[in-house]
């Protein structure tokens, strides 16, 4: 039974880990309609800034995690005012975006790589408890993540669906000018959803660099595998984005368990070729995908 | 006068890619000069997909890999005459890129982005995972010259590797200038600028689309050949983000959409990255950010800025009479 165990529980901990990149994703895509493909390097950033402010500050490493996340909202909106919201609007903004994004990634490596040179660094564990259930067992980090990724997007599915301001991301959503008639300003929505999406990015970093040495290149992973989430469960759906990284979680932790480190991410790419063929719109959703 | 005015500029261009080596011939000047070469012809074939046909390939990178890889191995392995492992890279890349063609069948604009992104990343670990004949992370080394006869082509600060560097970009520039010309070409800009248009005319965007992603996967399949050949070494850096910036870099500053401007963009860039060979991290540093200004400032590019100037001198020299027809540049995919 150990086998299913092991299994169980890193599907548990990678599906969290992708579904706090993915649901950042998702709610950009539902709204500005773009991919941000920086968002890899923003986890690494992330992750980076907490280990600093931790080692800096001697705060408890929580603390020290939530002044990331504040500072790197921060930074997302720079992010959106300069790379983003630039091109958004040009004829072929699609693409300038993406490439834009793509030579942001390239800038937050490199910066990161200036900034904290090439030593290995590892956060601490988040937590010391241990849970034990029909012989899987999930401890420190890996519980913290399981919990953890699973509350904070809860909470982000309720704001949206309580909230104001998650009224206004929903109605931008469904219909932009409809909602710019009825008095939303799309720019602010834009600016919220990109600090959130950036804040659950750094999370994800944070508890990444607890599980394994920080590199500027940790994000790519991630986001990967984040994209095939988002071609699994449908973008723009975060009931969707949920199942998916859950799935995704299971697959990679099964083909990584019976086909090796590095064979599991082809499977998961042909998974994601064979659902694109099939079913354009993701398997879990209806929309039809045309940007 | 018109054909001879299309056509005097190549034995031009060709007569400057004969003589640059003799105007630089010091080892590192070379160096550069096939680099920008194998850049310019890498750039070239990339935009015929990115810029022209509109398609959002981020795949060329591992075609580029995928060729190299298997001159790297067919050379170290079978024992193959090197000249006949690049074609053979070629056509491998042309292979792979059918693999990449997939998603494009059904899907559009970004989502193709997102599919190709991810399959020249996969690339990385399917070389790792299959170290037996990849090497793994250890990367391929001691891969064959390439020798002309007795003589090799690094002999003279390379001079046969920049001829064959220069044959090559000249025949890709030609073969792009003939390709968007041509009714393939027509096709393509008509399905990237209306495409409901184009397809209800009778064009069928699958097949103009993979026909062109053939094409271009082919050559940055042969390039890469050229580079392992160049380097005597293959690593899965060749599929790494420094190669996909930089090549983005110099098809943005250039002008994506017009046929000459990614080889001006391969020049600058390649000098540029050159100069800052010493900066570590802030080389990179660099390219990124010239990547975004050049995307704010001038969507267009070089070529871009280079037809307002000469549009801004006939206007002053009076009547304008050959007005030449304009590449129509990106709008917006339906």
């Amino acid at each position: 039974m150990s086998s299913l165990s092991v299994v169980l529980t890193s599907t548990l901990v990678l599906g969290g880990l992708y579904l706090l990149m993915a649901a950042g994703l998702t709610l950009i895509w539902s709204t500005l309609r773009v991919f941000n493909f920086g968002h890899g390097a923003l986890l690494m950033f992330g992750a980076y800034l907490t280990w600093t402010l931790l080692t800096t500050t001697g705060l408890p490493l929580v603390v020290a995690l939530i002044g990331a996340v504040v500072a790197m909202a921060a930074i997302g909106a720079i992010y959106e005012f300069l790379l983003v919201s630039p091109f958004i609007k040009r004829p072929n903004g699609d693409m300038l975006v993406m490439v834009a994004t793509l030579a942001a990634t390239m800038l937050l490596q490199s910066g990161a790589q200036l900034i904290w040179g090439p030593e290995l660094k590892q956060l601490p564990p988040f937590g010391q408890g241990r849970v034990e259930v029909a012989g899987s067992v999930a401890q420190g980090t890996q519980l913290v993540t399981i919990v953890l990724a699973p509350l904070l997007v809860g909470l982000l599915a309720l704001v949206l669906k309580r909230t104001g301001i998650g009224l206004t991301v929903r109605a931008l959503e469904q219909n932009r000018e409809h909602a710019q008639l009825l008095g939303i300003a799309p720019r602010r929505v834009y600016l919220f959803v990109v600090m959130v999406a950036v804040g659950l990015a750094t999370v994800a970093g944070a508890l990444l660099a607890s599980m394994q040495f920080m590199t500027p290149a940790m994000g790519a992973d991630p986001l990967l595998r984040a994209f095939v989430v988002l071609a699994f469960g449908g973008a723009g759906s975060l009931a969707g984005t949920i199942t998916g990284a859950y799935a995704i979680g299971l697959l990679e932790a099964l083909t990584t368990y019976y086909f090796g480190l590095s064979w599991s991410p082809v499977l998961v790419f042909l998974a994601m070729i064979i659902i694109m063929l099939v079913k354009p719109e993701g398997l879990l959703h209806t929309r039809v995908r045309s940007a | 006068m018109a054909n001879f005015r299309t056509w005097a500029g190549w034995p031009l261009y060709a007569l400057v890619l004969g003589l640059l080596p003799l105007v630089f011939t010091d080892p590192h000047s070379r160096l550069l000069l096939i680099l920008i070469t194998m850049y310019g012809v890498l750039a070239l074939s990339w935009n015929l997909t990115l810029g022209f046909a509109g398609i959002f390939n981020f795949a060329q990178i591992g075609f580029f890999g995928i060729g190299a890889y298997t001159a790297a191995i067919l050379s170290t392995r079978t024992g193959i005459d090197p000249w006949l492992a690049i074609p053979i890279s070629g056509v491998s890349a042309v292979l792979a890129s059918l693999v990449a063609f997939l998603p494009v069948l059904r899907l559009r604009g970004i989502y193709v982005g997102l599919a190709t992104y991810v399959f020249s990343q996969l690339c990385i670990y399917l070389v790792l995972g299959q170290a037996g004949l990849t090497g793994g992370s250890n990367g391929i080394v001691g891969i064959p010259r390439l020798t002309l006869g007795e003589t090799s082509l690094r002999a003279d600060g390379r001079l046969g590797y920049y001829f064959l560097g220069a044959a090559l970009l000249f025949a890709v520039t030609l073969l792009v200038r003939l390709l968007t010309r041509s009714t393939l070409g027509m096709s393509l800009l008509a399905l990237r600028d209306n495409e409901p248009l184009a397809t209800s005319r009778g064009v069928s965007r699958v097949r103009q689309h993979l026909i062109v992603f053939m094409i271009g996967a082919g050559v940055a399949g042969v390039a890469g050949s050229f580079n392992a050949f160049l380097n005597g070494v293959v690593s899965t850096d060749i599929f790494g983000f420094g190669y996909l910036t930089l090549l983005l870099s110099m098809i943005f500053l250039g002008g994506s959409g017009s046929v000459y401007g990614p080889v001006a963009g391969a020049v600058v860039v390649t000098i540029v990255s050159d100069a800052l060979q010493d900066a570590g991290p802030w080389r990179d540093i660099v390219i990124a950010a010239l990547i975004v200004v050049v995307l704010w400032a001038a969507p267009k590019g070089l070529a871009g800025l280079a037809r307002q100037a000469l549009t801004v001198f006939r206007r002053d020299r009076g009547p304008v009479t050959a007005e030449p027809v304009h590449v129509q540049t990106s709008k917006e995919m339906p």
